[in-house]
């Protein structure tokens, strides 16, 4: 499938298929299983899992264009998560089972330790916040296991040995705390990638996405108020006051969406920490001047609840935390910049070079 | 969606720049090697002809120019990468400066074959340098209210009026010109036009205009019956506002709109403590912005060379980069006590002119709200 023939049918499922009442129960708690067949039907779900996997064998540039187009329209499911959690297993040359899945990072927010039983893996430890855990059947684990990296896979589904405490962010999507007590593993290999903590990078990544994606929905929600809603005789996009907050926020999402796209287009690669490192900052921020914007410029209108720019901008301001937040990421590209002094960093930006690893923060 | 013409297409850059880069890095580690603090703060508006004549020696102006014109053929992304090897060693580059980044690129395209060939050899190699005379006492984001105005006398056209914030005038051997030739009444952008006017013609007084940092950056240039040729119109009488329009292009997506206080970026990461988080958040906000600035520079450069025109994109690299580069001297004040910025520490010195100069680069160019402006009308609200 070619790049735009995935942004064609997911813009096309999506535009049908996520509607106010969609939305409206899964804040109430349920879980769009229909919704859920169709995007799994069309293979979303493995666009990055190889061909011999039974995949898409895509790139992350046919990843940005799911993820993008699933955030713009506030798709309520773990898409961006299983595939992720899918890639993981996928590059370790793992199974892919079926089922909706999601991830964590050990240590980063997941206190956690793998030890070895009886031929198989077992985990013990907290989980914090992870995405949509409640309606996963796998969870993905990027971890250690004496000094070594590995992936694990751990079924959720009928798991007594897990404890879930469902927890939600303000859009409402799970953000579940999980307690693993002696939790088998279904399966799990060594990871031999050249990059460590794979999950951290790439949830940072899909966020970093998803927010560019909602920007540019809040963006085209506001435009279109403001040509047509009228106030002292003429539209409100005729001010100059309006005009100018307008293109502050495209210049925003613009520097954002650049920088997204430059971190997909190298995903997985020697500069990927460097590259998602400077997306999630800087899709962080334009999240935070973006969603202010947009709603200054619908005045009360977009702070019904009735009306859609809500559910992009309560999802821009939940995601701004999700897998660090841009201060955390801005923390370890400055520990890097320091350390590299004043003669150092210009040769390691140009070469995109000032982070290797997660760093320190 | 009308955002789609804002687009910046992601470009990276070919071996062939890459291996040029090491080549300007080693030239500039040598040549500025001696050169004051106080002069790299200054940035692009530091000018220095013997350095500029060097870098013309090395093909390094004037390089994606036709050889016929004393150009070196070379790509928009070798150009690219001197461009920004140049800003970050903070390099004195105000002498070729603008010949090479707008009036150049701007005489090549409008220009008739006589001035191609008796000004771009030599703005290539920088025997010549060139200022651009746009603003007026009474005109400046207001571009189309110019009153410099130029009256046809035979051979010859008489111009007068005076021009204003003209960089280099004082050193320039020419002054791109943009004068009223003629009055079309409700359209007043049609009767503009441009000259390239020798600075030795009688009638031209110029006079310094101190900035704020106490530097001559700044001159009024006085036009009083200058006679100029009619070969020194530059393409059609009346096209004046599209070829200002167009320059603007090439001078709005540059790598200098993000770099100019590199110096003060690299002086604060020296200065910063090592595992202060406080800091580190803080230049690491910068980082990230210069390198996603840079990505939407690299990108236009690429459209531009591809013949296409992300006019649009252009003025949001202005906007964007002109906000990071007035945040610096904000950060720097706000890091760094009265102890660690001591008057006289290399920090200090370097915050000074960011400091002093932050205001100018979202004025000059373009102002912020007149970019804004631009942004709108392309968002079709205007």
């Amino acid at each position: 499938m070619a790049n735009s023939d995935v942004a064609d049918s997911a813009q096309r499922l999506f535009s049908e298929n996520v509607n106010r009442r969609v939305l409206l129960e899964f804040e109430a708690g349920s879980w769009p299983v229909d919704l859920w067949r169709l995007v799994d039907e069309l293979g979303f779900t493995q666009v990055l899992v190889s061909e011999g996997k039974g995949g898409f064998g895509g790139s992350w540039s046919d990843a940005y264009d799911l993820v993008r187009i699933a955030a713009a329209h506030a798709l309520p499911l773990p898409l961006a998560e299983t595939i992720v959690a899918a890639n993981l297993l996928s590059m370790a040359g793992l199974d892919v089972p079926e089922g909706p899945m999601t991830f964590i990072e050990q240590g980063i927010g997941a206190p956690i330790t793998l030890l070895r039983n009886q031929g198989g893996l077992q985990l013990t430890g907290k989980a914090h916040a992870v995405p949509w855990a409640r309606w996963s059947r796998w969870l993905a684990v990027s971890g250690e296991l004496d000094g070594t990296p590995v992936i694990a896979l751990v079924e959720m589904v009928g798991n007594g040995h897990i404890e879930v405490t469902e927890l939600a962010n303000m859009a409402g999507e799970p953000r579940d705390e999980l307690r693993f007590n002696s939790a088998p593993c279904a399966a799990y290999a060594v990871w031999k990638q050249p990059f460590a903590r794979p999950a951290w990078l790439a949830g940072a990544l899909v966020r970093s996405i998803a927010m560019v994606g909602a920007l540019e929905e809040a963006l085209r929600a506001s435009l279109s108020y403001v040509r047509e809603r009228e106030q002292f005789g003429r539209a409100l996009g005729q001010n100059q006051a309006i005009q100018q907050q307008l293109a502050a926020m495209v210049g925003a999402v613009s520097g954002a969406r650049v920088a997204a796209q430059v971190a997909a287009a190298a995903m997985p690669g020697p500069t990927s920490w460097f590259d998602v490192a400077v997306a999630k900052v800087r899709a962080g921020e334009a999240a935070s001047l973006g969603s202010a914007i947009a709603h200054q410029v619908h005045g009360a209108m977009g702070i019904t609840h009735e009306y859609r720019l809500n559910y992009v901008t309560r999802r821009l301001w939940s995601w701004r935390r999700d897998f660090g937040t841009d201060a955390q990421w801005a923390e370890v590209l400055g520990n890097a910049a320091i350390t590299s002094g004043g003669d150092g960093f210009w040769p390691a930006l140009t070469a995109r070079s000032l982070l290797s690893g997660p760093g320190k923060s | 969606m009308t955002t789609d013409i804002f687009s910046i297409k992601p470009a990276s850059l070919d071996e062939k720049s890459e291996s040029l880069r090491l080549e300007v890095r080693e030239f500039l580690h040598v040549e500025l090697k001696e050169r004051p603090l106080r002069e790299k703060a200054k940035s692009w508006s530091a000018f220095d002809a013997e350095f500029s004549r060097k870098l013309g020696r090395k093909g390094w102006i004037g390089m994606t120019w036709p050889k016929e014109y004393g150009g070196h053929e070379r790509t928009a992304f070798e150009r690219y990468v001197v461009v920004e090897e140049l800003l970050a060693a903070s390099a004195p580059v105000a002498a070729h400066w603008v010949g090479d980044r707008q009036t150049g690129p701007l005489i090549l395209r409008y220009g008739s074959q006589q001035m191609k060939r008796s000004v771009l050899p030599r703005l290539a190699s920088a025997e010549i340098f060139l200022c651009v005379g746009l603003s007026e006492p009474g005109t400046g984001s207001d571009l189309a209210s110019l009153r410099t105005s130029a009256v046809r006398k035979g051979r010859n056209w008489v111009v007068n009026g005076t021009k204003l914030w003209t960089s280099i005038a004082h050193q320039a051997h020419h002054m791109v010109t943009l004068v009223r030739t003629g009055n079309d009444g409700e359209k007043r952008h049609n009767g503009l036009s441009q000259f390239l006017i020798d600075m030795r013609t009688p009638g031209i007084t110029v006079k310094p205009v101190y900035s704020m940092a106490a530097e001559h950056d700044f001159n009024e240039v006085s036009l009083v019956n200058v006679e100029v040729p009619h070969e020194c119109l530059i393409g059609q009488e009346g096209d004046g506002w599209t070829q200002v329009g167009a320059e603007l292009a090439f001078e709005r997506s540059g790598p200098e709109r993000y770099l100019s206080s590199i110096r003060l970026l690299q002086e604060m990461l020296d200065a910063a403590p090592v595992g202060s988080a406080r800091h580190a958040v803080a230049l690491g906000r910068v980082v990230a912005g210069y390198a996603a600035l840079r990505q939407m520079s690299l990108g236009i450069a690429g459209m531009l060379s591809q013949g296409e025109n992300p006019a649009l994109a252009a003025a949001l690299v202005k906007d964007v980069g002109t906000g990071i580069e007035q945040q610096m001297s904000e950060i720097s004040c706000d890091l760094f006590d009265a102890e660690t910025a001591s008057a006289g520490s290399p920090l200090r010195e370097v915050e000074k002119y960011a400091t002093l100069y932050a205001p100018t680069y979202s004025i000059k160019g373009g102002s912020r709200e007149i970019l804004r402006g631009i942004v709108a009308r392309g968002l079709e609200l205007r």
